[in-house]
């Protein structure tokens, strides 16, 4: 099992080198944001068992901000991943070829990645106008509404996606 | 075009993407958005938003980043070490003592963190070093804590577990006790073969009676400083009890019990090990985060691709045609565990119960097997793909830890155990009471 990219570490320059350093800095936020959202998930939890459990009292908003904190921590934190080679791919074949027929593969293999995260993208923008024009809800005891739990979803696919697109021109370059 | 014609070309497409080196998460997430779109048209993309949302935003997916972020908190302290110092007090005196020490603060460690790569890097790092200093042959050692290392994902708490039960809507509970007995027996069949193998190198620097030496020698400084470790180590044992017991007792939730669990090690993490500054705690989030989005982005993937494939009638089709075959159950089963020992091969366990579990749980009741054994069964399987090539992760963290044992003797020192793994499932089918023992007994 293998890194699903390398990271290069060589300095580049122009548009492409400033574009790449742009990416990387905002995949770094990101995934501090991810963190932030991952403890708070964390804290929530522990505060929910507390009063349950221990206070006997019921709860309200708590599972359901956990669910959404933890969901948004995982997408805005996938291109701070793809950035450090962490999504985890098989990569026995193409580095067995080697050569040309390698980097082929591996950019068939970037394209695709690619296209699913541009396309997972347009869909989570379009369901979070979706849930700001319909002024959608969760439905729930809480019921806020739904848009800002989607928000994380369409940032965090957006970024992915721009951030592919940096790996493809650093492993290419 | 009929499901099972469909089927194939979505497992075809599936396969060839992987080969090329796609990250699995992407491959999964593509071709399913690729068959839902044959089949609902192109208005499907509009949904796909919700599609993917409603898969993932699940209370008890919460439970699997919240335990990689406590195995994170527990890996990254010196724990590892505490207990390898530990036992080493007590198991020194059998045969090939510090070898079978090490197999024992492996599983009690693949208790703490719940992955094998963590047990395998933790206890490895101290272990392979001193039991090759001790004159331990370099394939026993390296062998013994690679296979070690893989109890991670049987002794619970289990991530690939909590997956299974989500994937296969099973309690959870269950499942972890399920895999108790069987994480023991095969710590026990690994202690064997480890005492065999020394045996066998009867010409290196006889560890057997070596280790006795060296514990008549030390024995005072050694029982001093062991205890103080041990003493440290208690309390991170006491939270895997308390949420065991939660689980079981059915009082919390596996995501609360998770939740106050990894808030409870990054917090003795920070007061044992007086881990004040902010580099340790920023290099456990990093690493828990990353860890943690690897495997949800697939889970979360997959879960769309069960869906697609699902909605498509592919998943009924297939398992109805192979109920329909009326083939040996024990013929079945052997079938599907050499499907899951080649899928274990080249595929993470993650992905492998992923993908596979909502498809065989129903061809695995139709032939009368119990799913909790079977979690078992299948658990066992993608512990022998962690110590066998090509992607054996295990054995690649091994050769990281000690990069001048050559990856042969790693290979060929890890083979025994992987057979004692086939041994173990072999075990499991002739006595599943090995399994269900220990759930009837506390759940009923």
């Amino acid at each position: 099992m293998a890194p699903a990219t390398t990271h290069n570490t060589l300095a580049r320059g122009g548009i492409i080198g400033g574009y790449i350093r742009v990416m990387d800095k905002l995949s770094w936020l990101s995934a501090y944001l991810a963190c932030a959202l991952f403890i708070a998930g964390v804290l929530v939890i522990c505060q929910m068992v507390f009063i349950r459990y221990l206070l006997g009292m019921s709860t309200s908003w708590q599972t359901e901000f956990t669910i959404f904190s933890v969901t948004a921590a995982m997408l805005m934190g996938s291109p701070y991943v793809l950035m450090t080679g962490g999504h985890v791919a098989i990569t026995i074949v193409p580095d067995a070829l080697g050569g040309i027929t390698r980097t082929i593969m591996r950019l068939i293999a970037s394209l695709f990645g690619l296209g699913f995260c541009a396309a997972l993208a347009y869909a989570s923008w379009i369901y979070v106008f979706e849930a700001l024009h319909g002024e959608w809800t969760t439905g729930s005891v809480w019921n806020p509404p739904l848009w800002p739990a989607l928000l994380p979803m369409a940032v965090g696919a957006t970024l992915l996606s721009l951030q592919y697109v940096a790996e493809i021109l650093r492993g290419e370059g | 075009m009929d499901p099972i014609t469909l089927g194939i070309i979505v497992a075809i497409a599936l396969i060839a993407l992987m080969a090329i080196g796609t990250p699995i998460a992407f491959a999964l997430g593509g071709v399913s958005l690729l068959a839902l779109l044959y089949d609902r048209g192109l208005t499907e993309l509009t949904y796909f938003g919700e599609t993917f949302f409603d898969r993932i935003a699940e209370f008890g997916f919460v439970a699997i980043p919240m335990f990689i972020l406590m195995g994170a908190a527990v890996a990254s302290s010196p724990t590892g070490r505490d207990l390898y110092r530990s036992l080493d007090l007590w198991m020194g005196k059998l045969p090939g003592g510090l070898a079978v020490s090490n197999i024992g603060a492996c599983s009690i460690f693949a208790a703490l963190s719940g992955s094998s790569p963590a047990t395998c890097a933790a206890i490895g790092k101290m272990g392979i070093p001193e039991m090759r200093k001790r004159g331990y042959p370099d394939g026993v050692a390296a062998g013994c804590i690679a296979a070690g290392g893989t109890l991670g994902i049987l002794i619970p708490p289990s991530v690939t577990m909590i997956i299974y039960g989500i994937s296969t809507e099973t309690s959870i509970g269950r499942l972890f006790i399920a895999g108790v007995v069987p994480g023991f027996m095969l710590a026990g069949l690994f202690m064997i073969w480890t005492m065999i193998a020394c045996k066998m190198a009867g010409g290196y620097n006889n560890p057997m009676a070596e280790s006795v030496e060296r514990l008549k020698q030390n024995v005072k400084q050694n029982v001093d400083t062991n205890l103080k470790a041990l003493v440290r180590v208690l309390p991170f044992l006491g939270v895997v009890a308390g949420i065991l017991f939660a689980l079981y007792g059915g009082v919390a939730t596996p995501s609360e019990a998770a939740g106050v669990g990894a808030f409870l090690c990054l917090a003795l993490a920070i007061l044992i090990y007086r881990m004040w500054q902010l580099g340790p705690i920023k290099l456990i989030m990093r690493d828990s985060l990353r860890e943690s989005v690897m495997i949800m982005l697939v889970i979360a993937t997959a879960e769309v691709f069960a869906y697609a494939l699902s909605s498509m009638f592919i998943t009924q089709t297939v398992a109805a045609a192979i109920a329909g075959l009326e083939i040996n159950r024990w013929a079945l089963m052997g079938v599907i565990n050499l499907f899951l020992l080649v899928a274990g091969f080249f595929l993470p366990p993650v992905a492998v119960i992923v993908m596979t579990a909502p498809i065989l749980l129903p061809i695995i009741l139709a032939a009368n097997f119990d799913p909790y054994w079977f979690a078992v069964i299948l658990t066992i399987n993608l512990e022998i793909g962690l110590i066998t090539p090509p992607v054996g992760l295990n054995l690649f963290i091994i050769k990281g830890i000690a990069p001048d044992i050559s990856l042969r003797d790693i290979l060929m020192g890890s083979l025994p155990y992987a057979l004692c793994m086939v041994l173990g499932i072999l075990l499991l089918c002739l006595f599943p009471g090995i399994a269900l023992w220990l759930p009837n007994l506390i759940m009923g």
